[in-house]
């Protein structure tokens, strides 16, 4: 297929004969150089009132034909000051262009081309590789957080190595993926093994003007990476990198320590209907433990002195006998302060004819958490050869190899490990680490200790391409790339006490994808006001996915972790997979004098994820731009020295749906009684087709006060209709859901970027910028389901009403809970009390269970539908999982040779139903599920003024159920301001490192995600996530990380 | 303009060349089965079959004694609880139960509507293997209805199978218990007509296990649904048919009901596999590593996956060991003590899987029906139609292997005494097998012997499960039981 695209692409040049140059009056020639005499290539050099122009070529040089009657040259490029010079006799003229002070000037990449930032109608963010410079991160994603207006970039995971996530402009879907398409040098992959250090910019396509043009996958919106690139400096350059920094989490819970809580749960125990649990071996409040037990908690024997390592108090039960116990922490046996380190190697350089860029790295992370971690090598490298003045190539690769070990389900290892109470023993007589409570709620030693997790990725990226300038104005391009990310897991679970089965697992997967992009672009002035360019383009693009995975069990020993040592085959699956993505694309731009600016692309988008009827779309972008600054009644303005304002309008798709989808699936891997069965899986549904955004952007960019401040704009409406949408069936279908095209949700918000250059000159200066986004959303249709609104799930009232779950005019995100009436003082209050339907009604005074009862102490929650009774339906909504306002601001300050930059970012909107913690309030698990300190400040009598309802060991069991359902006891904002990063750096003056040979050394230290202000602050999470509960599966537990950091870069 | 022209000839002439790739959009999906590949041949058919048997097992595999026993009052906690378990043995359940969920029985029901739908047009070389399909698909749909009828009692019935989001009876309402059991009736019939004679399988439908679970049926729509002598008389013919079958007889030694599989006396298990299926409700009887000592792991103890959930109540284990001679007892449940923890311990003897490794494998298949149940529902169907000495030759059969005594109920029993020797048998014989509470109901006694329903004769509905709140919020047209 490739060699098939590339023998057609290849004639389509060899038709297109090289034109020749007409002779003219007088020529004038020389080189352009930049500031720190590197060559500069694309100078538009042209003669005042004349169509004479011409473009400085990779090394710089230019050459003009001009009538005799010139005077001067102007050049102007992207990224410098204009200059006008007069021309020399000699009719040779070299010229110094200085770097412009304003990113009104900066090149900003889109989609298939660049464009200059002055003449840009759609809206694209563009973040510096600076950015990423000399801050402790592994992956690009942590660098960008409040980075990126219009853009929430978040940390859903903090595990070592874990991608952050992007969601621009609140994403486009209900159900289906909000990921952004990812291009790095325009191959199509994930953010994951990207070398942050090798990133030269980062351009967020936001509007449907600049992410049309990527058509079928685009409304999520696109961010393209491009790496960096060598120069045309006459020498190599050499940096060298190296960060160390010291890692530990950022937030630790407070837990009660072992004579708390035995002072605790003694005497609830002694109340429960289970108080045997209090003398009985295997309980960790219980007197009666003994050599053998998990517990260390037992009695002082008579005549026995208190052991080694345990301590010793009155029973609270009965103050006559000892209890002895051990005190472990079991928070810092699972979190520790591990070394994160990272090493750079880079050259790159180039001289007229060949421009390279090389780097190689190496990057660890040793893991907080016990048992994870994550390093990385990478390595690529760049060339760009001009083989004659028409023809260049360019040709990449980029690979890196990383290998990581985290927890396959951090609410087991994390949230339940951590609920190991401090009386456990870590370890056994003999050594072995104890187990935890069941197989899933683990000693985190003993977790590490059976358990052999890596997961191995290596990921390769070639890309060759041929620029062919047929004419001064035509240029074709064709690109072929081919990314190739191999995934090895492997998993090995030594034999223990809850399985001796010895299960081991292996899976290796392959993705392979080829792309072929080809264009052509032509540029063309007419007269002095007129610009005309345009883009056509191909696309081509298959993504094949292999997968293989085995898994064993009945080893022998622990000694060979493969699954050739387990003699029953579990399971054996492999998969074959393709994607085919065809794309015609094209642009035309217009504009007049540079004042009035104009462009319309579209792409025509064909995807074999849909049956054949419904596969092409087409998705069209227009965008326009009146720049006000250049009318003649504000062209000398002492104030605003730049106004745009544009608008935008267009439409673009979302094709994430899975492979079966459109043509229905029946499972093969179904058995019984060792024979192959096959189940329907996938209830099909030919109509699928795109689902289609529709977005309307309006926005400004100005600056004013000499270019010092500078600020653009946007506001956006987004609109995606025929969601894709998984419709939930009704439960007696056979399927739970069924993918449609129904249904219609509403992104609108605006993102702001400011920047401001305070003080400028002189030895000191100070940078500011600030981000910030806010969006909002509402579901405008749902598939029609005969309820009200549509809704989908929630809660029905007896009365027909409902409330929750997705519908029609209300916003997503929302979760519900119960909320607290207030807490019953007494008897009577109590006696009195609303029927409570999760209440066991145990009350120690008669030993009986009797549903619904209460007792005080207990809380008295609110009946919503009025039927004095306390069920499932009286709940109420307690906030939306994801923030409506995310933002950042940066410091800079720089005074003589140090400079320290201060960026500190937020989120604003979101709350979070912390049930992880909440569970440290029920002692559960038959008594052994730890406490919280906070548990010390729960109701114990009459007239309390607290937060907490009474303490019962084992409340969600036997107890009313006040610390097991999700409600607003636990229900915290998740507004937070985090201090980010913290950078000080020093450059070592030139007068010590010359004689050294080096050309610059600075020495860093630097902070990152050094603190959170939020309400969840000391309760062991991440405020960036929303949640409607911290218990669950799919929510990650890890804490966020702090990192301290030295490093040091030597440039050659 | 002369480039003009080029550049148009060029794209022209890609584009074209580029055509011939839009057909590269036809990916040829080799991973799994699409509808549109399904049902071609007789190996679709009967892979479904098995596909519908692995649906029905992980149905049942933990449901079963939830609906079938666990709300006995013969149930109380193991050694610890919770409410999963708890709500039902204290007969205080909510529509957010997990097992007040039906989806997993449509879920089957709908495999099974897609077999019956599609497998008369596939042709097959065997024509007898065809209907053998048929019939497969036939029992396990009967048996869902027969199950839903009895726990939720209004239902939706849905014959046709779901294919499409856009089917007009997506949404359905809830059809009289009436409507739902007549479908039993209609369905066990057909699969009676169409299952070959000489079908012997043990985990798979079969002649013997369509007629057990017509029995069943029938005797359950006589005694609780008003279905009369007309009930009996079809109850009795199909359990006669199920008796005078030789290849199914009563093993000689009661533990040895479980030690094996597929022996002789099983007429219908699901098959419970090493690697395939494992676990179901017999997970919650035995006893959790932590609390033992090391040297009475399987010497006796025998050790579970997780905690004990959920144990017999002190009552029911008074009852079960009144008699010396029954053997039966120390498969229903075993004791020992644990001295150097100080702590007694119990568990259940059946279903207890293998101990490979140091770990508890449980993949004993789940009995459902077996030459006992036959006799005793014989004893039953014959003691309700005035037959008093054949009643009481079958219960006999029974106690005989249980007591190791010939004869032990004398012929001289009144037909209420016959009844309540019936039970007191089953209560003996079907420990944890899901069946007491159905018994219960059908002998008329479950508000006098379940101590958590004494007095509650007048609350409606009691008897039924409530409808679980995913099937309300999913389907408008569903409405809760009234009472529950």
């Amino acid at each position: 297929m490739r060699l098939a695209l590339l023998i057609l692409i290849l004639p389509c040049w060899i038709f297109f004969p090289i034109q020749g140059v007409n002779a003219q009056n007088r020529s004038v020639s020389g080189t352009v150089t930049s500031s720190a005499g590197e060559p500069v290539q694309g100078v538009t050099v042209s003669l005042r009132g004349a169509t004479a122009k011409a473009t400085t070529d990779d090394a710089g040089s230019y050459r003009i034909d001009l009538p005799v009657a010139g005077q001067s040259l102007t050049f102007s490029a992207v990224g410098f000051e204009t200059q006008e010079l007069a021309i020399p006799t000699s009719n040779v003229l070299n010229v110094v262009l200085d770097e412009a002070q304003t990113n009104l000037d900066e090149v900003v990449v889109v989609g298939y081309g660049t464009q200059s930032r002055r003449t840009v109608t759609s809206a694209i963010t563009k973040v510096g590789g600076e950015v990423l410079q000399d801050i402790p991160i592994s992956t690009v994603g942590e660098g960008l957080k409040g980075k990126v207006a219009g853009a929430r970039v978040y940390s859903s995971n903090n595990t070592p190595g874990a991608d952050a996530v992007f969601r621009i402009r609140g994403g486009s879907s209900i159900n289906k993926s909000n990921d952004p398409l990812v291009l790095v040098d325009g191959v199509e992959r994930a953010f994951s093994g990207i070398n942050p250090n090798d990133v030269e910019s980062i351009e967020v396509l936001k509007d449907a003007a600049s992410t049309a043009i990527y058509g079928s996958r685009a409304s999520n919106g696109v961010v393209l990476i491009t790496t960096k690139k060598g120069s045309a400096a006459s020498s190599p350059r050499i940096t060298f990198d190296v960060d160390l920094a010291h890692q530990s989490p950022e937030t630790l819970i407070d837990f009660m320590d072992a004579r708390d809580y035995i002072n605790t749960v003694r005497p609830a125990v002694a109340l429960s209907p289970n108080a045997q649990y209090n003398s009985a071996s295997g309980y960790s409040a219980s007197s009666g433990n003994d050599e053998n037990s998990l517990y260390s908690t037992r009695y002082l024997r008579d005549g026995e002195s208190v052991p080694a390592g345990y301590g010793s108090m009155p029973d609270p039960l009965d103050p006559s006998r000892t209890l002895i116990y051990q005190d472990n922490d079991y928070q810092s046996l699972m979190y520790r302060n591990v070394l994160w380190q990272n090493y750079y190697l880079g050259v790159d350089g180039g001289n007229e004819f060949i421009r390279y860029a090389a780097s190689g790295g190496f990057t660890d992370d040793g893991g907080v958490a016990l048992g994870t971690g994550y390093s990385r090598y990478s390595g690529r490298a760049k060339a760009d050869v001009k083989i004659s003045e028409r023809l260049s190539l360019n040709t990449a690769f980029d690979f890196s190899s990383t290998r990581s070990s985290e927890f396959e389900n951090q609410m087991n290892v994390i949230a339940r490990g951590l609920a190991t109470p401090a009386t456990q023993k870590v370890y056994y007589a003999d050594g072995r680490p104890t187990p935890g409570y069941n197989a899933s709620s683990p000693n985190p030693v003993w977790w590490d200790y059976t358990r052999d997790i890596a997961n191995k990725d290596k990921r390769l990226s070639l890309i060759g391409g041929l620029d062919y300038r047929i004419l001064d104005q035509l240029k074709a391009n064709v690109q072929i790339s081919n990314y190739n990310h191999v995934t090895q897991y492997d998993y090995f679970e030594k034999a223990h006490e809850f399985s001796g089965l010895r299960t081991t697992k292996a899976s290796f997967g392959e993705l392979d994808r080829t792309k072929l992009d080809a264009y052509l672009s032509y540029d063309q002035s007419f007269g002095s006001a007129h610009s005309v360019s345009g883009m056509a383009g191909y696309s081509y693009q298959v993504t094949d996915n292999k997968a293989f995975s085995a898994s064993a069990t009945g080893a022998s020993s622990d000694k060979v972790p493969t699954l050739t040592a387990g003699p029953n085959k579990t399971g054996a699956d492999s998969k074959f997979e393709k994607e085919v993505l065809i794309g015609y694309f094209g642009r035309l731009s217009y504009d007049y004098q540079k004042k009035y600016l104009l462009m319309a692309t579209f792409r025509y988008d064909g995807s074999s994820l849909f049956a054949e009827e419904n596969r092409w779309g087409f998705f069209p972008g227009i965008s326009g731009g009146w720049v006000v600054s250049e009318e003649n009644f504000m062209r000398n303005s002492a104030v605003v020295n730049y106004l745009k304002v544009r608008a935008s309008y267009g439409q673009t798709g979302n094709n994430s749906i899975g492979l079966y989808d459109a043509l229905g699936r029946y499972a093969t891997d179904a058995r019984y009684n060792s024979n192959a069965g096959i189940v329907p899986a996938t209830m099909p549904n030919r109509d699928l087709t795109w689902e289609t955004s529709t977005q309307l952007d309006a926005g400004f960019d100005f600056s004013i006060v000499n270019n010092r401040i500078s600020v653009s704009a946007d506001y956006f409406n987004k609109i995606t209709e025929d969601l894709l949408f998984s419709m939930e069936l009704p439960n007696t279908t056979g399927f739970s859901n069924v993918q449609t095209n129904i249904g219609k949700v509403k992104f609108h918000g605006y993102d702001l970027e400011l920047s401001s250059r305070n003080i400028t000159g002189g030895d000191f200066s100070w940078d500011s910028k600030l981000t910030w986004s806010f969006v909002k959303n509402k579901v405008l249709e749902l598939p029609d389901n005969g309820r009200d609104r549509n809704r989908i799930g929630g809660i029905t009232l007896a009365d027909g009403t409902a409330f929750g779950g997705t519908a029609e005019g209300e916003p997503l995100y929302r979760y519900y809970g119960y909320t607290v009436d207030h807490i019953l003082q007494n008897a009577e209050q109590a006696a009195n009390a609303r029927y409570d339907e999760s209440a066991r009604g145990w009350d120690p005074a008669d030993g009986q269970s009797i549903r619904g009862r209460k007792v005080a102490g207990d809380y008295e929650w609110m009946d919503r539908d009025g039927d004095g009774r306390v069920t499932s339906r009286d709940q109420f909504e307690l906030g939306v999982t994801v923030p409506h306002t995310t933002g950042g601001l940066n410091n800079a300050f720089s005074y003589k040779n140090f400079s320290l930059n201060i960026f500190v970012d937020w989120a604003l909107g979101h709350s979070i139903n912390h049930n992880a913690y909440m569970r440290y309030f029920m002692n559960t698990f038959a008594n052994n599920y730890t406490l919280v300190d906070e548990v010390k400040k729960a109701w114990t009598g009459e007239g309390d003024d607290t937060k907490y309802a009474r303490f019962t060991a084992n409340d969600p069991d036997v107890g009313n159920s006040n610390f097991s359902r999700t409600s607003d006891v636990f229900n915290y904002k998740g507004d937070y301001l985090c201090i980010r990063e913290v950078t000080l750096q020093y450059r070592v003056p030139e007068k010590f490192i010359g004689r050294l040979g080096l050309k610059d050394l600075a020495l860093t230290v630097s902070g990152n995600n050094l603190h959170y202000f939020s309400a969840v602050q000391g309760m062991g999470i991440s405020p960036e996530v929303g949640a409607s509960t911290t218990y669950n599966a799919s929510y990650y537990n890890y804490p966020p990380i702090r990192r301290f950091s030295f490093g040091a870069k030597i440039t050659l | 303009m002369k480039a003009k022209l080029y550049f148009l000839t060029g794209v022209a002439a890609c584009s074209l060349a580029f055509q011939g790739c839009h057909d590269k959009l036809n990916v040829d999906l080799e991973s799994a089965i699409t509808a549109n590949s399904m049902w071609q041949d007789e190996g679709d058919a009967k892979a479904a079959v098995y596909g519908t048997f692995n649906k029905f097992r992980s149905s049942f595999a933990t449901a079963y004694i939830f609906w079938g026993e666990y709300r006995s009052g013969l149930w109380g906690p193991g050694l610890a609880t919770n409410a999963t378990y708890s709500d039902p043995f204290s007969n205080q359940l909510n529509s957010t139960h997990t097992h007040a969920n039906w989806a997993n029985l449509y879920t089957t029901i709908n495999d099974c509507n897609l077999i019956l739908k599609y497998t008369p047009n596939i042709p097959f070389t065997n024509e007898s293997e065809k209907n053998e399909v048929l019939a497969n698909a036939l029992f396990v749909r009967a048996f869902c209805y027969y199950w839903i009828g009895r726990v939720w009692g209004d239902a939706p019935v849905l014959l046709n199978g779901f294919e499409s989001g856009q089917q007009d009876d997506l949404y359905p309402s809830r059809e009289s218990a009436d409507r739902v059991f007549e479908q039993v009736g209609i369905d066990l019939e057909a699969a009676r007509q169409l299952m070959p004679e000489d079908v012997v399988e043990r985990d798979l439908a079969s002649r013997a296990a369509i007629n057990l679970l017509l029995a069943d049926y029938q005797l359950w729509m006589a005694k609780v649904r008003g279905g009369g002598t007309a009930s009996l008389n079809a109850a009795k013919q199909a359990v006669d048919q199920v008796l005078a079958n030789s290849n199914y007889s009563l093993m000689s030694n009661f533990s040895s009901v479980f030690s094996s599989e597929q022996n002789q006396e099983i007429i219908f298990a699901w098959s419970l596999v090493q690697d395939e299926f494992t676990g179901g409700y017999p997970a919650d009887f035995l006893i959790p590593l932590q609390y033992i000592s090391a040297e009475y792991i399987e010497n006796p103890i025998k050790v579970g996956t997780h905690q004990q959930w959920i144990f017999l109540t002190d009552n029911y284990k008074d009852f079960l060991s009144a008699d010396d001679r029954d053997q039966r007892a120390e498969v229903s449940f075993e004791t020992f003590f644990d001295a150097p923890k100080d702590a007694t311990f119990q568990w259940i003897n059946k279903y207890s899987g293998s101990w490979e490794n140091q770990t508890r494998v449980f993949d004993s298949d789940i009995v459902v029906y077996r030459y006992a149940d036959a006799l005793l529902m014989s004893a039953e169907i014959e003691n309700a139609l005035g037959n008093s000495p054949l009643a009481i030759e079958q219960v006999n059969k029974v106690a005989e292997r249980a007591y190791g005594v010939a004869d032990f109920y004398a012929n001289t029993l009144s037909s209420q005494q016959i009844d309540d020797a019936i039970l007191n048998e089953r209560k003996k014989e079907f420990v944890a097998e899901g069946k007491i509470w159905w018994d219960l109901i059908r002998f008329g006694v479950v508000f006098d012997e379940v101590p958590t329903l004494a007095g509650r004769e007048n609350e409606q509905n009691v008897l039924l499960w409530p409808v679980h709140d995913s099937s309300i919020n999913t389907n408008p047209n569903i409405k809760q039981t009234p009472g529950r």
